[in-house]
């Protein structure tokens, strides 16, 4: 008996020692964060955005909830991608660090952190582990090194050039002026500091199709009544769209997305006749027909539609939706404008 | 200042929880007597060494024209004006309001037509008569065009119209494709299907062409048997026995090298539906695309080898043949996480001792690919390593579930199984993704039970 009780407590001894000597051991490889595999690749100590998030709190809150950050997550793209079983969907949704694959050119998908998809450390990782950021502060902890790849349009290019919407800003007139992606998706915000004192910054929170605010300002809706061509006393309503804030075509990006001009009379009983659409902004499925009939930056389309007889007053409203066979009442539509006509 | 103290203490914490398990492991293992496969290990310095070979040399070259020379072997498109002539000669001949007369005057006019084939393809990927799809993509299996692989191949993901599904699937075939019976399956297995008719006629030719054994009056069922055999036969050989639907099919084609050459020229650019197209092609292609894709492996270009390694995941075991030309994207840092989940796929078991030293790498996604890896290959030996590593609650959760995971699947279920559905009820991690990982548990556990 008294030999099992001195055999378990030397066990236990040899244990302690064996645990105290793997807790030393286990310590330097987690700290050094080496590499047993020597076969290299990106190492670094960052992770995941929650590691931004202690410094940084303001910015982690405003990436967090973007459509950046849903980007993985979201209801509609897992919906679209058969919940990404349409594996080339993955490369945007859950991005790799872009400086891993280059700057406007096609990233490659990762497996971790789906609930960050594009996180911070897709645009702020760099190709050697170190945090890239507009200007280099090697005081903080993370040690920024300035890099003007991550406030170029190439960092934006590698996901967004997908349908051709870089492309279509180099074309257009922001794109002379030297407006960039930033200056409109990462709105500028005041920040406070540790001081008290305040500092300017860009918030990611990336607004665009989602955001109504957004979208009124890129176009100009006209409804105005107009003499019909070819004469004979006629009338018509003339509905003018004009891309006078998206530094790109407007609507752009998915196929999905489809902007509207509608237009209905009211005649003297206060009867309505029934919506008609003047005219659809879109680039149809690729197994649709029809042109891509999207609004260029800085260009407009303008459509004319007769008035009926007895009409004393045309409704125009235009529509933005983020899938295009819904209901006006689908929470998927937004009412950009809406206009009413008196024509008595 | 506090990211690098949290950073310490997650580290702390990391160490002393393995530092414990180690402990507890080590003392259950001696105390049970156990052997040395009980023992896990706890840091380089004292972990048994693996006898992990050197890995096979990195040699990356530019592929991108290799590609785009094949690719220009391939043919112009038919001029509109020709190609109209021959598309009315074509519903002439299948007018039911034509006389018997001229249907076949108008038939021997278009079969005579040197560019027959090429409009053919074109009548079953552009025609706007679902019944002319059909009748095309039928006639090209006939003629047995083998320059028509992937224009067929890719009908196979395009096309709507159930009744011309089946008859491009029976095209495929017999352009020695076998993966072409996956429609006819889907026709056979449901019986309000439109075509089920058809697809039974067709495999009743299909089997006759391929010299193998039916009954004379088959049932349904027989017939499902027949056709998930062949199925599963092209899953697992990617080629179909010599002369099964003629020589040609396992022969050189030009046309057909040309076109599928153009699938890895076309990866380039931003737009991802010809990627998706081109993966969608290749991964029912079995071992013709073998050629092209041993080449993009070894491609500078980083979109061709990805896409490979993708086609090859896809692919799965009857890849096993390229491992050697996986192996080496171990070693490079935009592929090696890829490579090891093909390595997983293809069950590589030579690999094993890189998956499990991989498991240690300083990069989180390898790390989690090496863990998925060890499960598919069914590595009872690094079931201890997987095991300190769901067990740890200061390792990332990404890693944690990626190992439950392959224990799961070496266990073939409990308990792993049962971590796995309780972090998706607590939400402690990715719902969608826990869904899919228990969904591919479920399905390996049938499959092993039927086996």
């Amino acid at each position: 008996m008294i030999a099992i009780v001195r055999a378990t407590l030397g066990l236990v001894l040899v244990g302690a020692g064996v645990g105290a000597a793997l807790w030393l051991g286990s310590g330097e490889a987690a700290e050094t964060g080496g590499d047993p595999g020597g076969q290299g690749g990106a190492k670094s100590q960052w992770l995941s955005s929650v590691q931004c998030k202690d410094c940084h709190a303001d910015v982690w809150a405003e990436w967090h909830g973007s459509h950046h950050q849903i980007a993985y997550l979201n209801p509609e793209v897992r919906a679209l991608s058969e919940d990404f079983r349409n594996k080339d969907c993955q490369a945007c949704h859950l991005p790799v660090p872009i400086s891993m694959t280059g700057y406007g050119t096609r990233t490659l998908p990762r497996q971790t952190f789906p609930d960050e998809g594009v996180s911070c450390l897709t645009c702020h990782l760099g190709k050697a582990g170190e945090i890239l950021g507009r200007n280099s502060v090697p005081e903080a902890p993370c040690k920024p090194v300035a890099n003007t790849d991550v406030i170029s349009m190439g960092l934006c290019e590698s996901c967004h050039n997908q349908h051709q919407t870089t492309d279509q800003w180099r074309a257009s007139p922001q794109a002379a002026a030297g407006t960039s992606c930033n200056d409109c998706h990462m709105p500028e915000v005041e920040r406070r500091l540790g001081d008290g004192s305040t500092r300017k910054g860009r918030a990611p929170r990336y607004p665009g199709a989602h955001d109504a605010a957004m979208l009124r300002t890129s176009a100009k809706f006209d409804v105005t009544v107009v003499a019909a061509e070819g004469g004979g006393g006629g009338r018509e309503i003339e509905l003018r769209l004009e891309n006078v804030g998206a530094g790109h075509n407007f609507p752009t990006e998915e196929r999905h997305r489809a902007v509207d001009m509608v237009l209905r009379f009211v005649d003297g009983e206060g009867k309505a006749s029934e919506w008609i659409t003047g005219y659809r902004f879109r680039q149809p499925y690729r197994d649709e027909k029809g042109d891509n009939t999207q609004l260029p930056a800085g260009e407009a389309k303008a459509v004319r539609i007769a008035v009926p007889e007895g009409a004393v007053r045309a409704e125009a409203r235009l529509w933005y939706r983020l899938t295009p066979y819904v209901e006006d009442s689908d929470p998927k539509c937004t009412l950009l404008e809406e206009r009413s006509v008196d024509l008595r | 200042m506090s990211t690098c103290v949290d950073d310490r203490r997650r580290a702390q914490a990391f160490v002393g929880s393995r530092a414990a398990l180690w402990v507890v492991l080590l003392l259950g293992s001696v105390l049970q007597g156990c052997s040395r496969d009980a023992a896990v290990q706890p840091s380089p310095a004292l972990r048994p060494k693996y006898d992990v070979p050197p890995l096979p040399e990195l040699a990356l070259e530019s592929r991108l024209p290799v590609f785009e020379a094949r690719a220009a072997k391939s043919v112009a498109d038919v001029p509109a004006a020709k190609r109209q002539e021959l598309v009315e000669y074509f519903e002439l001949a299948h007018s039911e309001s034509a006389s018997g007369r001229t249907q076949h005057r108008a038939r021997s006019a278009f079969t005579e037509a040197e560019l027959a084939p090429r409009v053919l393809e074109w009548i079953t990927t552009e025609h706007e008569d679902a019944r002319l799809r059909a009748l095309a993509a039928f006639e090209l299996g006939e003629r047995r065009t083998i320059g028509a692989t992937t224009v067929l191949l890719k009908r196979l993901k395009y096309e709507v119209d159930a009744t011309a599904r089946v008859e491009v699937g029976a095209a495929v075939v017999r352009l020695g494709v076998e993966s072409g019976y996956e429609p006819i399956d889907a026709a056979l297995r449901d019986p309000g299907h439109v075509a089920r008719e058809r697809a039974g006629t067709l495999v009743l030719e299909l089997a006759k062409e391929a010299a193998a054994t039916l009954p004379e009056q088959p049932t349904w069922e027989q017939l499902q048997v027949f056709v998930a055999a062949r199925l599963e036969a092209w899953r697992q050989n990617g080629v179909v026995p010599a002369g099964a639907h003629g020589d040609d099919a396992t022969a050189e084609h030009p046309l057909r090298a040309a076109r599928l050459a153009r699938l890895f020229v076309d990866l380039q650019g931003f737009q991802l539906r010809p990627v998706d197209d081109a993966r969608f092609m290749l991964a029912r292609a079995g071992k013709l695309g073998f050629d092209d894709l041993r080449l993009a492996l070894g491609a500078s270009e980083v979109h061709l080898r990805n896409h490979a390694l993708e086609v090859l995941r896809g692919l799965g075991k009857v890849a096993h043949e390229l491992r050697d030309h996986v192996r080496p994207l171990l070693a490079d840092p935009l592929s090696r996480s890829m490579a090891l989940r093909v390595l997983g796929a293809i069950e590589d078991r030579e690999a094993l001792p890189w998956c499990r030293e991989l498991l240690n790498d300083g990069d989180l996604e390898v790390r989690v690919a090496a863990a998925t890896a060890l499960g598919t290959i069914a590595d009872a030996g690094a079931k201890y390593l997987l095991f300190a590593i769901a067990h740890d609650e200061a390792e990332v959760m990404d890693l944690r579930v990626a190992a439950a995971a392959s224990l799961a699947r070496l266990e073939l279920e409990r308990p792993w199984w049962r971590w796995l559905v309780e972090a998706r009820k607590a939400g402690r991690y990715h719902k969608e993704t826990l869904d899919e990982l228990l969904d591919s548990i479920d399905a390996e556990v049938d499959r092993s039970r039927r086996r």
